[in-house]
């Protein structure tokens, strides 16, 4: 074969990883769903016009979280136009689908940033009555108000990636939303209905996305009682956390070699085994039945008293 | 002669029983080769099997001393390849120079700088320096066109696989397109398929033919030219026997085929040949 004066590149996967992943997280940084997520979230969590405290983590896991699986399936699915110049190329399509998970952090950081603007220039400017939080403790208050709102954001947009991979047909990453939003909803619902089952919270523990508590108030007073949930919500989030690794995993299976697989098949086990046990201790801890909170203390929640 | 950049022996492609390319043997070196052919002729599969994006069924491929078909050399076939589809889409929101840089990270440029600097050579040696910064969907179909193959030219390749280049190019870009290629064609090996017979007239030293899959003709531009003498007329009138005949612009009739009675010889195109080919019995064609 004749020399021809050309460097030959030979970079390993990894340190193309970060340059790759910087485009895609300025695209996904660009697109506009986002950004009108990002705005709506903020505005609307602003002051005590939105949700408050407990409830406050619907505002990021919707508008960050679920519409970010518009976002990143439309990211994954946009380059399929430029499929035969990509497929071409020396970089495997694990990479990329790595890369575009590494993007999800956009909306993960955001998530933060709404939560510590949350808690500092809404929560903390304006403390909240001690019976807003209803039954949970500090670390509880924490992981509702700020870590889950951050897994929330993180896990939409890679459930987007794979599905993005995975369904092909148009409106999937809609249907997904709304299959998404119903379970979550009928999940809740069972829990408030059926206050001391075993099943409706291993039910309601099991949905990607889950609320924490319920509120009610009334004319004079934004807030008069919090139903707390069942579960634990210190061990809710690392099982959500085992399922945002489960849909990288699920997402960069597609098109992977077989040694990428068998890597993939390690790191999927290793999740599995974790989020079982992440579940199983959010089923067994926490609230073993609906409590509710009044300025006057916590009681049981009535059964079949499902809608405030 | 170089060793060759591309072997194909025996190669066959079939799309659910229908064969789209049939027991092609090529050898490519360095240097600008045509690839002519009617629609549906199995040049878009041809130059998928050399781009490794598709596998052939039957025969052997070796490109680059390589074969496609192993994990670890269709890797390293694809370092040292460029590839421009006959349709590429781009992705929403990219800029001319976003959508290079994002494919000279998929081709390996993992220094930011020389990657920076290979994507301005490349826009800049499309003539797209000046647009670099907008948007894909604002640009025109040629300049669009422009920056398929900037990204195609990153590297710079040794096997560079076009498939119609000049769809959308006006005739100066043609032109330009021409210059670059016949560049590229001097260190590498530059495979162009198209419908324009005087882009492969003017660019290329060697042309194939291919019709239902199997390769017509694989031999030098005046080697076809040449097959041409002595069955292209000028006449008055159209000739019913001719293989075809169209009246030009002088207001005579070009005749294809024997010559028709008070006829003059004219010289022949290389379009003028490829429609010759095209008429004869499929075994009259291919080249010694």
């Amino acid at each position: 074969m004749t020399a021809v004066a050309v460097p030959v590149r030979t970079a390993k996967a990894p340190s193309l990883l970060w340059p790759l992943a910087r485009i895609e997280a300025l695209r996904y940084a660009r697109h506009p769903v986002f950004l009108v997520g990002l705005v709506l979230c903020a505005v609307l969590s602003a002051g005590r016009m939105g949700p408050m405290e407990l409830d406050w983590q619907v505002m990021p896991a919707f508008f960050l979280g679920v519409l970010g699986i518009v976002v990143a399936a439309r990211l994954t699915r946009s380059t399929d136009t430029s499929a035969p110049v990509i497929s071409s190329a020396p970089v495997p399509t694990t990479v990329r689908t790595a890369a575009l998970c590494l993007a999800c952090l956009v909306p993960a950081a955001a998530g933060l940033a709404m939560a510590v603007w949350h808690r500092l220039w809404v929560v903390l400017a304006d403390p909240a009555p001690e019976f807003y939080y209803g039954t949970y403790d500090s670390v509880e208050r924490n992981v509702v108000t700020v870590v889950l709102p951050v897994v929330f954001s993180l896990g939409g947009p890679l459930l987007g990636v794979a599905v993005g991979r995975w369904l092909r047909f148009p409106g999937a990453a809609l249907l997904v939303v709304v299959v998404t939003i119903a379970w979550a909803q009928f999940a809740s619902y069972l829990d408030l209905a059926n206050p001391s089952s075993a099943f409706s919270r291993v039910l309601h523990l099991l949905s990607p996305y889950t609320a924490w508590a319920i509120t009610d108030g009334d004319g004079e007073h934004p807030l008069t009682v919090v139903r707390s949930l069942t579960g634990s919500p210190t061990w809710y989030a690392v099982w959500a956390l085992c399922l945002c690794g489960l849909a990288a995993v699920a997402a960069m299976w597609r098109g992977a070699d077989q040694a990428a697989r068998r890597a993939l098949l390690r790191s999927g086990a290793a999740l599995v085994a974790a989020a079982v046990v992440a579940l199983s201790l959010a089923v067994t801890g926490g609230n073993d039945r609906l409590f509710d909170t009044t300025e006057q203390g916590t009681t049981p929640s009535p059964a079949g008293e499902y809608y405030f | 002669m170089t060793a060759p950049t591309v072997v194909l022996r025996g190669a066959g492609k079939s799309y659910r029983g229908t064969t789209a390319l049939a027991d092609v043997d090529l050898e490519l070196h360095r240097g600008v080769v045509g690839l002519l052919g009617p629609n549906g002729a199995g040049k878009t599969t041809l130059l998928r099997i050399l781009a490794t994006v598709l596998g052939a069924d039957t025969g052997s491929v070796r490109i680059l001393g390589r074969d496609p078909a192993e994990g670890a050399d269709r890797t390293a076939i694809r370092r040292r390849l460029g590839y421009l589809p006959q349709e590429l889409g781009y992705p929403g929101g990219f800029t001319a120079y976003g959508f290079v840089n994002y494919m000279a990270v998929l081709k390996e440029w993992d220094d930011a700088d020389a990657r920076r600097a290979e994507v301005r050579r490349v826009l800049e040696h499309v003539s797209l320096d000046g647009k670099a910064t907008k948007r894909i969907r604002a640009l025109s179909g040629g300049q669009r066109r422009r920056v398929g193959l900037a990204q195609a030219l990153l590297g710079p390749p040794e096997l560079l696989v076009l498939d119609e280049p000049t769809t959308g190019l006006d005739p100066e870009q043609r032109v330009s397109l021409r210059r670059v290629l016949a560049e590229a064609g001097r260190d590498s090996t530059v495979v162009v398929a198209t419908h324009q017979t005087e882009d492969v007239a003017a660019l290329c030293e060697r042309v194939v033919v291919i019709d239902d899959g199997r390769i017509r003709f694989d031999g030098a531009v005046r080697e076809m030219v040449a097959r041409a003498v002595g069955r292209v007329w000028l006449s008055h009138s159209p000739d019913p026997q001719a293989l075809t005949s169209w009246r030009t612009g002088t207001g005579r009739y070009r005749n294809l085929g024997t010559a028709p009675a008070g006829a003059e010889p004219a010289e022949p195109s290389l379009e003028d040949a490829y429609l010759l080919l095209r008429g004869a019995p499929h075994d009259e064609g291919v080249a010694a």
